[in-house]
């Protein structure tokens, strides 16, 4: 797949669409160097994104996969986990866990639950708060809203713009809805069957010179 | 060596022809395949023809060792066991990462040479210090031991980080590296190697007399002397399992992803299959 040279603002909401198959969500994954990719460059503000370790590049952009798993039979043990992940695991682990968590919003009756246990809803909360924890300037989501319910999509939704719009950070996501396209994202990427991207833009303009991603 | 000899038994000492009647048993069995159809007649005959070659071999090669009697013949012998073994525990894969090959002898020897050296030199004190009658037979048996359990956990470690993936990926999207990510898959690994030993442990002598000790009672041993060899080789064994596969699977973990942290080429080729 070859991609022109492409920009993503800070506040910037981009809806990833096309025919399923294409490599959207190849594309998600290769930003984060989960899969090879072979690019000219890749910067994340001035440093580049692809000398840095996996470690460093997947703090600060932070995936999302469509279905969410856990990591450990508690969510608690979830939260300390990530955390060890990052280095040693702070003191005040359990106090920045519990934000987070509420941040992210699962509520404290499921912190002891066994993740399995949780609804898929709750499932993507915990995936988020764990996310959220290495302090990433921009999310990939991959079809994030697809399994969730009605009030639960609302939520993420209602989350998703304020961490963007209004905490100034970038999201890239999947989306499968045009309607949710247009309602979520500021910007579109469109992946055709000709492995080329078309751009479109409902505020921001980016610059589109030759490169690969 | 100086063996207690239980007192008014005869020991036979087989002669070739006896050897010869037992192997004309066998393969009469290739009559029995014949008439059954069981289609077993080719293999048995070969198997029957390679016991005798393997073992014959075998012989010939220990009978030198124990003649020749110096260090380096016995170090040597060990070494081609061990590079056998090591081959033989890559086979053994399902998925067969070439470059895991150097991390199995590794393990093998650190995990299998250690036990060896704390059972002859520390505990036994055997002297001199290579003497084979000691460092061979128990040395076959801690490297094969070493090459079962280091063939079994690989195996269930490429396996748990093939039903895992999704686990596995998600901690690696959260900055884990490849130790941290695999931790289950390789606790799990470990536990596949060495679980069929420690079972072993609880139920040995229940229901057969196990092989050591069968050994030496036909050499005439006291049965007192023959249960506590047994012993030692059984402990010496678990030990060799859990240390060959807790190094194994550690040194080989980093063979089955990249360096960018992600999954390896073998999980594509898993996939289409």
């Amino acid at each position: 797949m070859e991609l022109p040279h492409l920009t993503v603002q800070a506040n910037e909401r981009v809806a990833l669409v096309g025919p399923s198959g294409i490599g959207k969500s190849t594309l998600l994954r290769g930003l984060i160097r989960l899969q090879p990719i072979t690019a000219d460059r890749y910067r994340l503000g001035e440093d580049d994104a692809l000398a840095m370790s996996p470690r460093v590049l997947r703090q600060r952009v932070a995936y999302l996969p469509q279905v969410p798993v856990a990591l450990s039979d508690s969510v608690m043990e979830d939260m300390r986990l990530t955390l060890s992940f990052h280095g040693p695991v702070p003191h005040d682990w359990r106090t920045r866990a519990e934000l987070t968590l509420l941040q992210a919003g699962l509520d404290r009756e499921h912190w002891t639950t066994d993740p399995s246990r949780l609804s898929v809803g709750q499932r993507m909360r915990l995936a988020l708060a764990r996310t959220l924890l290495g302090g990433p300037q921009m999310l990939l989501l991959d079809e994030p809203f697809a399994p969730l319910d009605p009030a639960s999509r609302e939520e993420l939704m209602v989350f998703l713009y304020g961490w963007s719009a209004i905490d100034n950070h970038a999201v890239i996501a999947v989306l499968h809805d045009a309607a949710l396209a247009t309602t979520f994202a500021t910007s579109r990427w469109e992946l055709s069957d000709r492995a080329t991207l078309h751009v479109t833009h409902a505020a921001m303009s980016a610059s589109s010179k030759g490169g690969r991603a | 060596m100086i063996a207690i000899v239980a007192a008014n038994i005869n020991f036979i000492t087989p002669t070739w022809w006896q050897v010869a009647a037992m192997a004309g048993l066998a393969l009469s069995f290739c009559l029995v395949s014949w008439r059954l159809k069981l289609g077993l007649e080719k293999q048995l005959l070969m198997g029957v023809g390679r016991t005798a070659l393997q073992l014959g071999l075998l012989g010939l090669v220990l009978k030198q060792i124990f003649a020749i009697n110096i260090g380096w013949a016995v170090i040597a012998m060990l070494t081609v066991m061990g590079t056998i073994a090591s081959f033989t525990a890559l086979r053994q894969q399902k998925i067969r990462i070439p470059t895991l090959l150097p991390y199995i002898a590794i393990a093998l020897l650190l995990g299998a040479g250690t036990i060896l050296m704390l059972l002859t030199q520390g505990v036994l004190q055997v002297d001199p210090w290579y003497n084979p009658y000691y460092l061979i037979p128990f040395g076959g048996m801690l490297i094969g031991n070493g090459m079962h359990s280091l063939a079994l956990g690989l195996d269930r470690l490429s396996g748990e980080l093939t039903t895992r993936r999704e686990q596995v990926e998600a901690a690696l999207a959260l900055g884990a590296d490849p130790a941290q990510a695999a931790a289950p898959a390789m606790r799990a690994a470990i536990r596949a190697a060495t679980l069929p030993l420690v079972l072993e442990l609880s139920s040995v002598g229940l229901v057969q007399i196990p092989g050591t000790m069968i050994g030496q009672l036909l050499g005439g041993v006291d049965p007192a002397i023959a249960v506590k060899y047994q012993m030692i080789v059984m402990y010496a064994w678990v030990s060799t399992g859990l240390l060959a596969s807790i190094i194994g699977t550690r040194l080989a973990l980093k063979e089955y992803f990249t360096p960018e942290w992600s999954y390896g080429e073998w999980a594509s080729q898993v996939e289409k299959k």
